[in-house]
């Protein structure tokens, strides 16, 4: 009786698992393009909506000045939108504001399909606000 | 006196003893095949990336700027200052204005100091800015 030997399969095959154990990245990576939006550059967008989005890293948001939810906030914006499609929606996160809590931001806006969303930017940090 | 080549039961018994492990090795091997992308291990240099669900990505070898949480910065592997990083990243990347440029930042980063490197960024006038984050399923 012919025996095919499963030794050499054995090493293939193993050979093949440490590649793509060593190989393999489980870490899926995005790019998000972030548009910046300068204080100086405020006057070329008089002619769009202006929608200021203010908040920190405890929760409070405010949008032109008025606090709102997120949920909130965001369903004004789409509310706002949707009869005028020239619009900005400027993100002011307060000076310790975290990365992570501005994603969370432009996720939210995202969800409910708000596009022009900038990253506003100052020469000189003002106090927080909020 | 030629001797007839006995059967060897045991062989057999310790080859099929083998099954199990053999099957369990392509089922880990079937694992890594489909759950695994295999691509260009990034350098993250120990910068903790933020995560969204945002589905965007785009492949490419641009130039890359490094943000920690305390605001220090790193491009192309070595550590600069904020004041020299518009000079860093020019003597980096000589063709800096018209590439896109994948800025990895911590997800701690403070907007103070977002605020300070995009400003600084600003004035390049890079045609792109990306910011780096971990797909979040």
């Amino acid at each position: 009786m012919v025996r095919i030997s499963l030794t050499p399969v054995i090493d293939v095959v193993f050979i093949l698992l440490i590649f793509f154990m060593l190989a393999t990245n489980f870490q899926k990576f995005n790019q998000v393009d972030i548009n910046v939006t300068a204080e100086t550059a405020a006057p070329a967008q008089e002619d769009r909506e202006l929608f200021i989005v203010e908040f920190n890293n405890s929760g409070n948001y405010k949008l032109n000045d008025d606090p709102y939810s997120l949920s909130d906030l965001t369903e004004k914006i789409k509310a706002g939108i949707t009869n005028n499609p020239d619009y900005v929606v400027i993100l002011k996160p307060s000076e310790k504001t975290n990365l992570q809590s501005i994603f969370n931001v432009l996720e939210t806006l995202t969800q409910y399909e708000i596009d022009n969303v900038s990253i506003g930017v100052k020469q000189n940090e003002a106090k927080e606000k909020i | 006196m030629k001797l007839k080549k006995k059967y060897n039961q045991n062989n057999l018994i310790g080859d099929n003893s083998l099954l199990p492990l053999v099957n369990i090795i392509f089922l880990l091997l079937i694992f890594f095949l489909l759950a695994g992308v295999i691509e260009k291990k990034r350098d993250l240099y120990d910068v903790k990336l933020p995560e969204a669900t945002l589905e965007q990505f785009s492949e490419g070898d641009g130039p890359e700027l490094h943000v920690y949480s305390n605001g220090n910065l790193r491009v192309g592997g070595n550590n600069v200052k904020i004041g020299n990083l518009l000079k860093s990243l020019k003597s980096k990347y000589p063709d800096l204005k018209d590439s896109e440029l994948l800025v990895t930042a911590d997800a701690n980063l403070t907007s103070k100091h977002l605020n300070e490197i995009l400003l600084i960024l600003n004035k390049t006038q890079i045609k792109k800015i990306n910011l780096l984050t971990l797909r979040n399923e």
